[in-house]
């Protein structure tokens, strides 16, 4: 069978899953990511930065050897090469992968939160980037304009290649997902990329009212210039949505600093038919509940980090395809028939009425994370074991 | 005397300035298209 009738043979199967119809057997979209690179014996760095286009080799072969029906997303557009020109930036590519740079992301002070709710995109410009990459820190304007806009072009340059490389990837018959865009949670963005973990637990606590402010002007962003650009795929791709500081609350902030956004966003998607891929890091199993406030659709797909799987699919199969549910340490630690009992157990559990995908519980990074006989022994009980 | 009386002061990038001019000589489209190409760039920085 050629790469495109695979591809549609596949993709048929994941759309069925996801508007709770039954297909022929359950799904299996994995993020093996930087497990892949290192088991077919390329270098992060050239998947990460010099040489996109190999991903086009890696997933054609992953495909061909694993047969499983497609990834989550490539995770190949962190625009290392563009952000090196400027001198610094918040990710580094190492032996094993994307990891964030000695360079903290707590590079905004407590008291800029103002900054951000007058003007977003200029605190942006004129305090985070500066303060990110030492090329814009200060000195020569036209060193600084140079190393610009060579970062530009070797974004455009990264981004083009990635994009006609997931095309290749799925001629070739393997689908990319939840990939073509990424939204945003503003307080994660906070998070993550200006004050850290530590830095925004604490400003919850000592100024509510001025996170809450700036929160409420980023998302207004989002939604306004961000968002608009996401139409409806097709074939169930959608936007990619990596969620961190959720689990890390105490259920009344989380009901007052994360809640309101997240519904806003996903009711968005819902209303516009845009399917998202939401990573649930942690367990989310405190916010079921609320979670059950969201109207029933076929256009979120959760994919579960931690927590009760069965209980989700029971309280929450009307509102999102549950993805996941083989965690990566029965990969990487238990044997071929631990590893298909935990399958089946899964299967048993979570198949029932569609709606659902097996996945692992969280990204494979690295080719210590799993052994490949067991990833291929849990997609070949999900053949057997998963037909409808 | 004071630390910072010591420090070599070193003159701030002008980003306006710097995104004015690349958006003239860089970028092509209308202005409006240029904008969002900007932001849409600065967005991505910022996260990376």
């Amino acid at each position: 069978m050629d790469g495109m009738l695979r591809y549609e043979e596949r993709i048929r199967r994941i759309s069925k899953a996801l508007n709770r119809d039954k297909p022929d057997r359950v799904p299996v979209v994995l993020k093996l990511y930087g497990w892949l690179v290192q088991y077919y014996g390329y270098s992060m760095e050239d998947f990460y930065v010099n040489k996109p286009q190999i991903a086009v080799e890696i997933y054609g072969k992953a495909i061909e050897e694993f047969g499983f029906d497609g990834v989550f997303n490539a995770n190949n557009v962190t625009p290392i090469a563009a952000t090196r020109e400027l001198g610094g930036g918040l990710y580094q590519v190492g032996e094993d992968g994307i990891q964030v740079s000695n360079l903290s992301a707590h590079i905004m002070k407590a008291d800029e939160y103002a900054l951000i709710r007058d003007d977003f995109i200029g605190f942006l410009r004129d305090v985070i980037l500066p303060r990110r990459f030492s090329k814009l820190s200060g000195g020569n304007a036209e060193t600084a304009f140079q190393a610009f806009k060579a970062a530009y072009e070797k974004y455009k340059w990264y981004m083009g290649s990635v994009v006609q490389d997931h095309a290749e990837i799925e001629k070739a018959g393997c689908p990319i997902m939840w990939g073509k865009g990424v939204l945003i949670h503003p307080i994660d963005f906070i998070m993550d990329y200006l004050r850290d973990f530590s830095g925004v637990l604490v400003d919850m606590r000592r100024q509510p009212e001025a996170v809450l402010e700036a929160a409420h002007a980023m998302q207004r962003y989002f939604i306004e210039k961000v968002y608009p650009k996401f139409q409806p795929f097709a074939d169930g791709h959608g936007v990619f949505w990596p969620m961190h500081l959720a689990p890390y609350l105490k259920p009344k902030d989380f009901e007052r600093f994360y809640w309101p956004f997240l519904k806003e966003t996903l009711e968005y998607c819902i209303n516009r038919k845009i399917y998202a891929g939401l990573f649930m890091e942690g367990s989310w199993e405190p916010y079921y509940d609320l979670l059950q406030d969201l109207p029933d659709n076929n256009y979120l797909i959760g994919s579960l980090e931690k927590g009760d799987y069965k209980k989700f699919k029971e309280k929450l199969g009307k509102k999102f395809t549950l993805c996941g549910g083989v965690p990566v340490s029965v990969l990487g630690y238990k044997t071929k028939e631990e590893c298909a009992a935990h399958t089946r157990q899964l299967i048993d559990d979570c198949a029932q009425g569609g709606g659902f995908i097996v996945d692992t519980d969280m990204a494979v990074l690295t080719l210590n994370d799993a052994k490949p006989e067991n990833i291929k022994t849990v997609i070949q009980t999900v053949m057997e074991y998963g037909q409808y | 005397m004071d630390k910072n009386d010591t420090d070599v002061k070193v003159q701030a990038i002008d980003m306006e300035a710097l995104l004015k001019r690349f958006q003239e000589e860089v970028l092509e489209g209308t202005d409006e298209e240029k904008k969002a190409i900007v932001e849409s760039f600065l967005i991505t920085l910022a996260k990376n």
